[in-house]
């Protein structure tokens, strides 16, 4: 969890213990960061330095605190791709928010997947187009049948 | 403090009156012994919100609105639990609620008597899978205490446990017209059925249940009927009733024979005591230790003079875990038989309560098996 204000680090920490969920809190870095299972991060003052990958690219669940409601620090934590905005004044509904951020996760991670496996074939094209050519002729097929 | 005014808030008339008048009877008991050692006096408050879910909510401000009163013990459903934690928040008082539920929740307003199912229903299910049950139908109230204890039987049950679920079925909540479940089960022949029925519904179900042969039937659950709510029916698949509660009163211990005899003074020795009786009387209990030792009525100093430490109470040694203010409890299980309850297992020490099952193992699922099949 990335926070600055001790007193949410400690009131976050105690509701995820009671989920069994050990927390490491630090502000502005953490070394457990590149370990963790889900990320906690501070809406108002988060920054794309203090996380390790490129903005909206999450490799895991990542939950944005909303503070103050300041339509640019919105605007930061919809870049990032959070995956749960809860109010930090509501943090004693943690639970459904790591359902829904684990869920969110593995939704957005699988259509990213899949883009990536749809670029893969796109760019391959060329290969496909040859193949298709060779077997019409040596199969004497048309281009339907070879495609098939 | 001198005296301390604390509300009761048991539907004792209604569709679940048999489980709020138990649970009143356990705590007019306890409020009774406290008054009776001359130190702290407790004023109880009743008020009967008789079933309906938004009385609970109107009560509990009605009770907590003139300021001088800042605990309630209350609430058999999860429902009125649910209902009642918002006011609870409001007024910044405390909830005692002494039931068995379903677990995920943790609020700071409220402290957890009853058990959670790492407490009740893993430890069943546990047990019959280890006695060789394998196809289970589920049934339950439609209700958040249905819904939830039937979801954790069915991953429990199903994954990977090499258990089969043969149907999954709901009455609405005090629905007592069964007939379709039972010619259902009559049809599915499975061995095992886990009941999460409330109330008349569950008792209409397992006298419907006694007049069906089920030759190798087994039902489990029911955690929330009285203990002797059947009438003296016998078991509806001969004496293979399994029931895990924190307390029976036919614990054989030296504290339980004791309790007996205190609850046959004060309601006669004819009177049955459900584990609800039992929860609701540690409750009270709990509450006058906490207010004696905080000195006031505050619920936070009340609730950490109390938390963190074992207390000895009439369910055995336990402890009101302060992260997640649920109780250890030791999960007890008996058999039904002939109207009587034959403990199986007292395993003599108290299990951590677990709301959210994150540290008991989790079934893992089965993995799915590939549906190839060669055409030519």
């Amino acid at each position: 969890m990335l926070h600055p204000a001790e007193s949410v680090r400690a009131e976050l920490i105690a509701r995820l213990a009671a989920l069994g969920v050990e927390v490491a809190a630090d502000w502005p870095a953490s070394a457990a960061v590149s370990k963790a299972d889900f990320l906690f991060v501070d809406v108002d003052i988060g920054h794309d330095n203090q996380i390790p990958w490129e903005p909206g690219t999450a490799p895991i669940p990542l939950i944005g605190l909303v503070r103050s409601e300041s339509p640019g620090r919105l605007a930061w934590a919809l870049g990032q791709n959070c995956d749960a905005f809860p109010s930090q004044a509501a943090l004693g509904l943690v639970y459904s928010t790591l359902v829904i951020a684990a869920a969110k996760s593995a939704e957005r991670l699988c259509v990213r997947r899949r883009e990536a496996e749809t670029a893969r074939r796109a760019g391959m094209r060329d290969v496909l187009v040859r193949a298709v050519l060779a077997i019409m002729q040596a199969e004497g097929v048309d281009e339907l049948a070879a495609l098939r | 403090m001198a005296t301390a005014r604390i509300g009761l808030l048991f539907s004792t008339t209604g569709p679940y009156s048999a489980l709020g008048r138990s649970a009143l009877d356990g705590a007019l008991m306890a409020v009774a012994e406290v008054n009776a050692r001359n130190g702290l006096t407790l004023v109880p408050v009743c008020a009967d919100p008789r079933g309906v879910p938004a009385d609970y909510e109107r009560l509990a401000a009605e009770l907590l609105s003139r300021g001088d009163l800042r605990h309630i013990v209350g609430g058999i459903t999860s429902w009125s639990r649910k209902d009642m934690i918002p006011v609870m928040e409001r007024h910044g008082a405390l909830l005692w609620y002494p039931c068995p539920y379903e677990g995920f929740e943790c609020n700071d307003h409220v402290v957890y008597l009853g058990a959670c199912p790492n407490q009740h229903l893993v430890p069943l299910i546990d047990h019959v899978l280890r006695k060789g049950h394998r196809r289970a139908f589920l049934v339950g109230s439609n209700c958040v205490w249905g819904w939830e204890t039937l979801r954790v039987a069915r991953e429990w049950f199903a994954g990977g446990q090499g258990g089969e679920v043969t149907s999954e079925r709901y009455l609405p909540l005090g629905d007592t017209d069964c007939g379709h479940l039972i010619e259902e089960i009559a049809a599915q022949q499975p061995d095992l059925i886990v009941n999460s029925l409330i109330g008349p519904s569950s008792h209409a179900f397992m006298q419907a249940l006694s007049r069906l042969d089920l030759p190798g039937g087994a039902a489990a659950g029911d955690q929330r009927q009285p203990d002797r709510g059947r009438s003296g029916h016998p078991g509806p698949c001969g004496g293979r009733d399994a029931v895990d509660r924190a307390w029976f009163e036919t614990l054989d211990d030296l504290s339980t024979v004791a309790f007996r005899n205190r609850i046959a003074g004060h309601y006669g020795a004819s009177y049955r005591a459900s584990c609800n009786f039992a929860t609701a009387y540690t409750a009270v209990h709990l509450l006058a230790r906490g207010l004696e030792r905080a000195g006031h009525d505050d619920p936070r100093a009340v609730f950490e003079a109390v938390a963190g430490s074992p207390e000895d109470t009439v369910l055995g040694p336990v402890m009101i875990d302060p992260v997640t203010r649920h109780t250890s409890l030791i999960p007890r299980l008996a058999m039904a038989e002939s109207g009587r309850v034959r403990i199986v297992d007292d395993p003599k020490i108290a299990l951590a309560p677990d709301p959210y099952l994150a540290r008991v193992r989790a079934p893992v699922p089965p993995r799915a098996t590939p549906n190839l099949k060669i055409v030519s």
